[in-house]
């Protein structure tokens, strides 16, 4: 498997004093793997996020795609990282349609997508064609993540970053995305945002947690109950699920 | 778990009923909530389960006489010798607080942007505990400590904590003026899984001395915390009994549905944790 995706020693961090978000972070992310990054709230996940998109800086490391700096590859690549972020109603456009707003994903000086090819993604993500004049407010939660997936997935791009995509929708609703994303994902490099252990294990072949802003456990779904750590362990011992009855 | 005979033992009179409650758009008379009826006993924990739009958090709003003027009730909501439903303004407020306390789903809006934690917390219990500052401040840290968090939010400012930690805040404010039925709609959903298993494990621990109605449309949660279920569709009832009871044979499609997508949800979590798949 090829690396996609190397991070070395990325620090980060905000406010006056510095407060440390990120503290050396190294990772390795080869082609085709769906990864789960979780932890916390306020464990430095979304922050690593925003770091591997190129959207915000280290304080001090390397990003390298295909072995190239990130900035030099995103703009050989323009649309190849894309985003689904948990507030789906903040990231529309409350007055484009979804055949508007799925039509944003393709890259800038690409050819206008026509109406096949907003049908052709709609059908991806399993949204009925007829919804496709239909603007933000008249869809549900799911409908509207869906749009959003849609989106980031036009521009067939190469790493897609899913944060807490489902954390927002009904646990029936949930179940049908994490589906809908395991299909696509096979097609890119995934990064699965959450802090959900069973979603994680659902969808995620390999799963890292951060604590504190630092990697405590990288490993194989398979060995997620065989690790000593005692943060992961806390972790799995919280999460709740349905008992015998 | 106890049955549906120890319910009618258990707190000898209710503390809250609401009977055959509807709520419907003013301008149009849409039905919203139909012909919905509970009992709240002191000690015991009723879970409300539904789908987004079945009508779940318009029915904990209208327990507390707290719907839009947009919207109209039927029924009755009966709650310490008022109707909350057709209550006084005054009346109403006078019974939330500190006899009926609401746990919201949306934190964010919950606070006043311009005032820290802290001025919530004193404001709070001064009115309806006739507490004083230096009282109310203790009472603030030990409820927010039992939340998880620590003593130093109380002079943040709302826009500096994080979703989770207000949600936590707004717990503690709530639960600080012991509220004797305590409404939690989805109190759990913007945290992590400990902090989800922190606040599920205190409602727990004060529904001993208390009644307890919890919303959510995880199973999980409800499971853990309530004794009887009321399953809610498109507004209505559709089946209601001992938690137990309604898990193990499910008779309405939307309970089925509801326990299926939760089992599906854990499924790879517990095939890989050895236990039942």
């Amino acid at each position: 498997m090829t690396t996609f995706l190397e991070a070395r020693g990325l620090c980060k961090s905000y406010g006056r004093p510095p407060r440390p978000v990120l503290r050396s972070i190294d990772l390795s992310l080869p082609r085709g793997v769906i990864w789960g990054l979780l932890g916390e709230s306020g464990s430095g996940k979304s922050t690593l996020a925003r770091l591997l998109l190129g959207l915000e800086r280290p304080d001090a490391g390397q990003i390298l795609l295909e072995g190239e700096p990130i900035r030099r590859w995103r703009s050989r690549h323009p649309g190849g990282m894309s985003v689904v972020f948990q507030d789906y109603v903040t990231s529309v456009p409350p007055q484009a349609d979804v055949a508007a707003i799925i039509a944003e994903g393709f890259p800038p000086g690409a050819p206008r997508p026509d109406s096949a090819a907003i049908h052709a993604l709609m059908d991806r993500v399993a949204l009925p064609r007829f919804l496709s004049g239909r603007l933000p407010h008249e869809l549900s939660g799911g409908q509207l993540q869906r749009v959003c997936i849609a989106r980031a997935i036009a521009a067939r791009p190469s790493l897609l970053v899913l944060d807490e995509p489902v954390s927002s929708l009904d646990i029936a609703v949930q179940a049908r995305i994490l589906e809908l994303l395991q299909d696509l994902a096979k097609e890119m490099t995934c990064l699965f945002i959450t802090h959900d252990v069973q979603a994680a294990v659902h969808l995620c072949e390999q799963l890292i947690f951060l604590h504190q802003g630092r990697i405590i456990a990288s490993l194989p779904r398979e060995e997620l109950f065989k690790t000593d750590n005692p943060h992961v362990r806390d972790l799995l011992a919280c999460t709740l699920v349905l008992k015998d009855f | 778990m106890m049955d549906d005979t120890s319910q009618k033992t258990a707190g000898a009179a209710p503390l809250l009923e609401a009977r055959r409650v509807g709520v419907r758009v003013r301008a149009t008379g849409e039905p919203l909530v139909a012909d919905v009826s509970l009992t709240l006993y002191r000690g015991r924990s009723l879970g409300i389960v539904g789908d987004s739009g079945s009508g779940k958090t318009l029915l904990c709003r209208s327990l507390l006489g707290l719907l839009p003027s947009s919207l109209t009730a039927e029924g009755q909501v009966l709650f310490d010798g008022a109707d909350m439903l057709h209550a006084e303004a005054a009346e109403a407020r006078h019974r939330r607080g500190t006899g009926l306390g609401l746990l919201l789903q949306q934190a964010m809006t919950a606070f006043d942007p311009l005032r820290t934690i802290e001025a919530h917390f004193l404001e709070s219990l001064r009115e309806k505990c006739g507490l004083a500052a230096a009282g109310a401040r203790r009472k603030a840290e030990a409820y927010l400590n039992r939340t998880g968090l620590a003593a130093d939010v109380l002079h943040a400012w709302p826009h500096q904590l994080s979703g989770g930690m207000l949600q936590r805040c707004m717990i503690a404010l709530t639960l600080s003026l012991e509220p004797s039925v305590i409404v939690a709609d989805e109190p759990t959903t913007a945290q992590d899984a400990c902090h989800q298993f922190r606040i599920v494990r205190l409602l727990a621990g004060l529904r001993q001395e208390r009644a307890l109605l919890i919303v959510s449309h995880d199973l999980a949660v409800v499971q853990a915390l309530a004794d009887d279920l009321l399953i809610l569709h498109e507004g209505r009832c559709v089946e209601s009994g001992p938690t137990a009871a309604v898990l193990a044979a499910p008779q309405h499609a939307c309970t089925r549905r509801l326990l299926e997508a939760r089992q599906a949800l854990s499924r790879p979590f517990l095939q890989l944790r050895g236990g039942r798949a």
